[in-house]
């Protein structure tokens, strides 16, 4: 049972790739990968491009990608003017560390110097809450706005949140997607330690040699909008969001399930609710870390989802291009999977050379060179469902179409 | 307890270098701006406080500020924690 659609009128992003959704998908069908020297930093990315020095200093990084990609999703979405009531505007967007590097730059400044020298913006700087809350100052938009913690999850979670203040008509639009910034050496040390990161720094997802994911950061935002009133306005609409599905493994803080079988939950979930069967999807967008346990229970989970339909579908994973960018993950592959269906291209696993076969990883993961997205049923529409699953078991799946 | 040798001048110049610092328009630093115009907040107040206080062992009550509003009455202020 479909609860109906909502319309995609914006996309934007700022991913290690560059700045921009277009940047992100023409790079990544090229078979650029931004990751180098153990991380995917967003290395020509300049505040001052973007904000004053007020601005810049009153926001932490992973604030000001949020907005960087907001301002690119709003403006082409609408342009100079939102054409909604602002306070039927709502902004939910996903966060996993928040603002890490201050946080923790206070911390010490209370440990070594005293209270006396803790900076009074600590609290409103690294907030998780403060993409929402800027972005709502900056465009007067006065409809809920908050923001959603599951890991790896987070934007996903955003995303299908949104979906159902749509459908549930609490908003004319919602603003989701999410936001991460934590390339310290404190944050990147902690992922370390819990066995998650690539001890040689290559992203292999799927690939019989990986060995852990390779941390990212950036954004990726969509505008969600009623299909009605985007119809009515003469909104250009990119694509749709049709379904969300979600589920929790309920079975290790940080391991994933290992049948996969309650994150096949998640997608079966999302294409139930967008009225679509196995045979509909024409493109998975894979969580795809390249650790060993979420690329195996991954394709577990995948296989128990489409059945047949799992042994053909192209199968890729935008962070073998752009690492791992936590709580921003899902909104920066929400945005990848969309530019994707409209290029009808599945662009490649940049770093698979072997599947590991060993482990069943025998599927179509897309390597080497991309692969088209054909429609499978007949209405010339393309299908995807996008994967996130999280430390702490919780799985969410979008689906997308164009 | 203020150093003695602490000049006006020294504190104004650095009330003025801090405010800029925070992103205030260095063109707009004149005694009769309003901090509401100067976009000065209780964050920006509170930051300058402890500014003064690490460089001049000036000790700033926030709730001398209640009524401050423009530079020129907020400099006054804390340049007469000197005479404290």
């Amino acid at each position: 049972m479909s609860g109906g659609p909502a319309a995609i009128t914006g996309v934007g992003a700022v991913t290690p790739l560059g700045t921009g959704a277009e940047t992100l998908y023409e790079k990544w069908a090229e078979g650029v990968c931004g990751l180098a020297d153990g991380v995917g930093a967003c290395r020509d990315y300049e505040p001052t491009e973007y904000f004053t020095k007020k601005e810049a200093r009153r926001t932490d990084r992973f604030v000001q990608f949020a907005i960087v990609a907001c301002d690119e999703a709003i403006e082409q979405a609408w342009g100079g003017e939102c054409p909604y009531d602002p306070s039927r505007v709502a902004c939910v967007l996903g966060v996993s560390m928040g603002g890490s590097e201050l946080m923790f730059k206070e911390y010490n400044n209370l440990q070594e110097k005293g209270p006396q020298w803790v900076s009074p913006l600590t609290v409103p700087v690294t907030m998780p809450n403060a993409p929402p809350a800027v972005l709502a100052m900056k465009y007067g938009f006065h409809g809920e706005a908050h923001s959603i913690a599951s890991a790896c999850a987070s934007s996903a979670q955003a995303i299908g949140v949104g979906l159902r203040m749509i459908r549930l008509d609490e908003a004319d639009a919602v603003i989701v997607g999410g936001a991460e910034a934590c390339l310290t050496d404190y944050i990147l040390t902690l992922f370390r330690n819990a066995g998650a990161l690539s001890r040689s720094g290559n992203c292999r997802p799927f690939d019989k040699k990986r060995d852990g994911f390779v941390m990212g950061e950036g954004a990726g935002i969509m505008i969600l909008e009623k299909p009605e009133e985007a119809d009515r306005r003469g909104a250009s609409v990119l694509g749709e969001l049709v379904g969300y599905g979600s589920s929790t493994d309920g079975h290790h803080l940080s391991a994933p399930e290992e049948s996969g079988r309650f994150a096949a939950n998640a997608m079966g979930t999302a294409m139930k609710d967008g009225g679509l069967t196995a045979e509909d999807v024409s493109y998975v967008n894979a969580h795809g870390t390249s650790t060993q346990a979420n690329d195996a229970a991954e394709t577990a989970a995948v296989k128990l989802a489409l059945g047949e339909a799992a042994k053909n579908v192209p199968i890729s994973s935008t962070k073998s291009v752009v690492g791992h960018s936590i709580g921003a993950a899902g909104g920066v592959e929400a945005v990848a999977t969309l530019m994707s269906l409209r290029n009808r291209t599945a662009p490649p696993t940049v770093g698979l050379d072997e599947p590991d076969l060993e482990q069943g990883l025998d599927l179509n993961y897309v390597p080497g060179s991309p692969q088209a997205i054909e429609a499978q049923n007949g209405n010339g529409r393309v299908v995807a469902l996008s994967n996130s699953f999280a430390f702490g078991g919780h799985n969410a799946t979008v689906a997308l179409t164009a | 307890m203020a150093t003695q040798s602490v000049t006006k001048e020294q504190v104004e110049k650095k009330i003025i270098d801090s405010l800029v610092e925070f992103g205030a328009d260095p063109d707009e630093m004149k005694p009769e701006a309003t901090l509401e115009e100067l976009e000065i907040d209780s964050l920006d107040l509170f930051e300058l406080g402890q500014i003064l206080n690490q460089e001049f062992g000036i000790e700033v009550d926030p709730d001398d500020f209640e009524n401050v509003k423009t530079l020129g009455e907020a400099q006054a202020t804390l340049v007469g924690y000197l005479d404290k």
